[in-house]
């Protein structure tokens, strides 16, 4: 296997004389046709005038070979026939000059002749045998199907590398009209997908109609070409390229046309001729559009058909500005009728030998004059109403819209059915559904989800945002100054020039109450809900009350009752508790800001007011608040979901308990648990001190309780005097023990007793006991000096209290 | 694409050709189909050597291929649509495809250097859109 060979260009080949057979010197070559070219090559230095050749079919051997002359030159073509064998065949050659001087015999390198006919379907047969035009030295073989009249021309030229030999082109058949090709068959693979490969194909038709080339790629067949041969304009893609140079002679009634991309080919002709409406007419002088459709047998529209159409019966009413015309890329062919004289006319339309089934009854009426309706007229004004358009164009920019085309007569856009088209377009606008009629359906209804609320007018109504309205919260400090009050003040007249609601204009200050225009506003004598006022003090940022726990907060009163001048101008701010109005008193902030109700149109609420930016701006807004939550939170232990406290060391003896489900409980139980601070003999403690006070008098106290039992014990040690002690010797405690030598006056010696032999000591007065007047001396720390001689065996104990 | 699985245990060396290497360090990512294989029978071209005379200027070339397609024929090149076309068409699998290659040919191709040897490539495009390789 090799897919590659190489050639080698030499000016010297060949060498001088020679004769080659079928282009080759291959000595192995095979040729598929018996007539084959013979090259020959003079003899470099002999003018040669004739040449023979022999070993072909004509001349075997040189005796039956004639001398021929020379051509001239140094080489020479001339064609030989090989004899119809398939053994090797081996041509010679000889030259000579002036017929005297003969070369010697040259020989070629031999060929051999092999032929298999092509297979082929049994539905197709060649036209021309291949023994009667040389094998495959023919440049073109045809085939064809007799019954259907079809024939198709395999061209070497169209099909480079073609051999007809041994080939299989099996994979084509023609039946019924339709020629065949197998997509994976080997004529499949000629042919498709390649530029340049293409067959040609020849249909005669029976009847004279014009016909159109369609294909199957296995969805049926589909018109690909128009009615004068071209591709149709609505096909793009393979469609658009698979056939080309298309031609029909309708005198031979004969397609020829070239395939590039095989399928399956059928045909199809003209199979109707239809007008859109069978009914139509206008007023004299107008002009009416007709149009008629065509369709061929395979019920897709026709495109490029020359449509003609006749007076079959009655008046001439008119003149067509065009007769006949050609349909469009769907098939349409629009006439255009200019009505000149009254009368009715039916009309005929056709294609080719193919009619309207249904012909066109068609009038001309005089225009009537006005106000008046002939029956014809009214008929004309609302016919067609089944006919409508949801979409006619210029319905909104134009006082009267013209759905010219959007029904059959477009000459007559002053009918009914044409407003009704117009209010239809309309209606669908308004809708927003797809057609005019379509149901708008429901909407959710929170108190009715499952049937939901019918989008009606009715149902809207009352319900928009603007026929809402919202109480708005409104700060006032007198752009941060607040205002000043003092004992006494019952109100404060605040200059605005805000409008008061009343009942025509519900939007502005609720007012609570008027005199001097009494039953004008909207609000007198409204709810808290809606006229309540907050009053903040300005110093703590909060809600204040009364002296009796009261809240302290305001109602609008009409400013004309209180020294101002009322709507657009001042309103006055009246102080109250639930009991009624207040005065303040001398316990009451003296600066305050509040917090009004002010009614809007929900639809005026502006962007920024429903986020309560003056609340953050000011007082506690929601994200002080927020900050407040978080804070205390913090602060108690909880946290967001988390509805009570979870303490530790709970039961038993502990103070809290178990079951204490808020700080309030637990603060409780810690109360109970310390009980009153009330005590029965107050030795250390006293009622109602602190608790830090009680305990630091007991501490006082048992810590002198522990001093007074520490001064009255001690630790003993008991020596035996291993040998003689005058007195005045200074005489080590044993052990190492130490003690504090105390001279205190009446007390000497208290922090450390001496026994002789069990016999208690006395220490000496004054200082270290210098004084030497008892039994022994408190020397040093760690030592004593007796004042009596001691032996040997004497038992001295010692009780060390400190 | 038809799926492809190595022998196991087996190492697989691939070889570039026409002058490619594969970048450091990127990931090579091998795709399996149908390709044709193109042969010619014995006594293909007709003549290895020509030139310019009449008579004696011009080779034959018969070749199949295992698989139907379009197919090039190349003087010069390392692979498909790399040489200088000299013919060009779609064939059927396993027929015999016939191409004459003439003296004007290959003297109009822009390999063409004058007296000497040229390689000429078939390549035949398979069902699965390969290129016969260059060999």
């Amino acid at each position: 296997m090799a897919n590659n060979f190489n050639i080698t260009i030499d000016s010297a080949y060949p060498t001088a004389p020679a004769v080659q057979v079928a282009d080759s010197d291959s000595g192995a070559w095979v040729t598929h046709n018996l007539q084959v070219k013979i090259s020959l090559e003079k003899p470099t230095a002999q003018s040669t005038t004739h040449y023979k050749v022999w070993g072909t079919a004509n001349a075997a051997t040189e005796g039956a070979a004639s001398w021929v002359a020379w051509p001239g030159g140094s080489q020479a073509t001339v064609t030989g026939t090989l004899a119809d064998v398939a053994t090797k065949q081996t041509l010679y050659a000889k030259f000579k000059n002036d017929g005297v001087e003969e070369s010697s015999v040259v020989t070629a390198s031999g060929v051999y002749f092999s032929w298999t006919d092509p297979s082929i379907s049994n539905t197709v047969q060649w036209k021309d045998a291949f023994s009667t035009v040389d094998y495959d030295a023919a440049s073109f073989a045809t085939l064809q199907n007799t019954v259907d009249n079809i024939e198709i021309e395999l061209n070497k030229s169209n099909i480079p590398g073609l051999s007809f030999d041994s080939v299989d082109l099996s994979g084509l058949s023609v039946s019924g009209d339709r020629i065949i090709v197998e997509d994976s068959s080997a004529f499949a693979e000629l042919i498709n997908g390649a530029e340049v490969n293409k067959v040609s194909v020849q249909k005669v038709f029976d009847a004279d109609e014009q016909p159109m080339i369609a294909v199957d790629t296995g969805s049926g067949l589909t018109t690909i070409t128009a009615y004068d041969g071209s591709i149709k304009t609505t096909q793009s893609g393979t469609h658009g390229s698979r056939v080309e140079n298309i031609n029909y002679n309708s005198n031979t009634k004969t397609l020829t046309f070239d395939i590039k991309e095989f399928s399956t080919y059928g045909f199809t002709t003209i199979n109707k001729v239809e007008f859109s409406s069978t009914t139509g007419g206008g007023y004299n002088g107008n002009a009416i559009q007709i149009e008629v459709t065509v369709r061929d047998t395979n019920n897709e529209t026709v495109e490029s058909a020359p449509v003609t159409i006749t007076k079959v019966s009655g008046d001439t009413i008119g003149s067509f500005a065009s007769n006949p015309v050609n349909t469009d890329s769907n098939g349409v062919a629009t006439f255009t009728l200019n009505l000149n004289s009254n009368g009715t006319c039916v009309f005929d339309a056709y294609v080719d030998d193919k009619h309207t089934a249904d012909d066109l009854t068609a009038w001309c009426i005089a225009t009537p004059a006005s106000l008046q309706r002939s029956l014809l007229t009214q008929y004309e004004q609302i016919r067609n109403s089944a006919t409508y358009s949801d979409t006619v164009s210029g319905v909104n920019n134009q006082a009267v819209a013209e759905p010219s085309g959007s029904t059959y007569d477009a000459g007559s856009d002053d009918v009914l059915e044409h407003d009704m088209n117009v209010f239809r377009t309309l209606l669908q606008q308004i809708k927003g559904t797809t057609n005019w009629y379509d149901e708008l359906g429901t909407y959710f209804d929170p108190t009715a989800t499952s049937s939901g609320k019918e989008l009606t007018l009715d149902n809207i109504a009352g319900n928009t945002l603007d026929s809402k309205t919202i109480i708005l919260a409104v700060t006032e400090d007198q752009s941060g100054s607040g205002w000043s009050t003092s004992s006494g003040t019952e109100g404060i007249l605040w200059t605005t020039t805000l409008l008061y609601a009343d009942s025509e204009n519900r939007r502005g200050l609720p007012i609570f109450k008027s005199v001097t225009n009494s039953g004008t506003y909207y609000d007198e004598g409204g709810s808290d809900d809606v006229c309540r006022i907050d009053l903040i003090n300005s110093s703590t940022g909060a809600e204040f009350e009364d002296a009796s726990g009261n809240e302290i907060y305001a109602k609008f009163h009409d400013a004309a009752d209180h020294g101002g001048t009322g709507e657009y101008t001042d309103v006055y701010v009246k102080f109250y508790t639930d009991l009624g109005e207040y005065t303040f008193t001398g316990d009451d902030p003296t600066n305050i800001s509040f917090v009004y109700p002010f009614r809007k149109v929900l639809s005026e609420m502006e962007e920024h007011e429903w986020q309560r930016t003056d609340f953050v701006s000011s007082w506690e807004g929601d994200a002080e608040l927020v900050e407040d939550v978080s804070n205390m939170w913090s602060f108690t232990g909880a946290g967001d979901d988390i509805t009570g406290p979870s303490f530790n060391n709970t039961g038993n003896n502990y103070m809290l308990s178990p079951s204490d489900s808020s700080l309030t409980e637990a603060i409780n139980s810690i109360n109970d648990e310390f009980g009153d601070f009330t005590y029965t003999e107050q030795n250390y403690v006293t009622d109602n001190e602190s608790t830090t006070a009680s305990l630091d008098a007991l501490d006082i106290g048992v810590k002198d309780v522990n001093d007074l039992v520490t001064a009255g014990s001690g630790d003993k040690y008991v020596e035996e005097l291993s040998g003689d002690l005058s007195a005045g010797t200074l005489h080590s405690l044993p052990a190492g023990v130490t003690y504090t030598p105390d001279a205190t006056i009446g007390q000497e010696g208290k922090n450390m007793e001496v026994f002789i032999n069990g016999q208690l000591l006395a220490a000496s007065t004054g200082a270290n006991g210098v004084n030497a007047d008892r039994d022994y001396a408190e020397t040093t720390a760690s030592g004593i000096t007796f004042h009596l001689d001691l032996w040997t065996g004497t038992n001295i104990t010692y009780v060390v209290r400190q | 694409m038809a799926d492809y699985t190595p022998p196991d245990g087996d190492a697989v060396n691939f070889e570039f050709e026409g002058g490619y290497s594969a970048p450091d360090g990127d990931a090579v990512n091998l795709l399996f189909g149908v390709v044709a294989d193109v042969d010619l029978p014995a006594g293909s071209p007709s003549r290895s050597t020509f030139y310019s005379d009449t008579g004696f200027d011009r080779t034959i070339v018969k070749w199949t291929s295992s698989a139907g397609g379009q197919y090039r024929i190349e003087m010069g090149g390392t692979g498909a649509n790399t040489g200088d076309l000299i013919t060009s068409g779609a064939c059927a699998a396993d027929t015999e495809m016939v191409t004459t290659i003439t003296f004007a040919q290959i003297s109009a191709a822009s390999g063409y250097s004058g007296a000497g040897q040229y390689r000429f490539n078939i390549y035949v495009k398979s069902s699965d859109d390969i290129w016969t390789p260059y060999e």
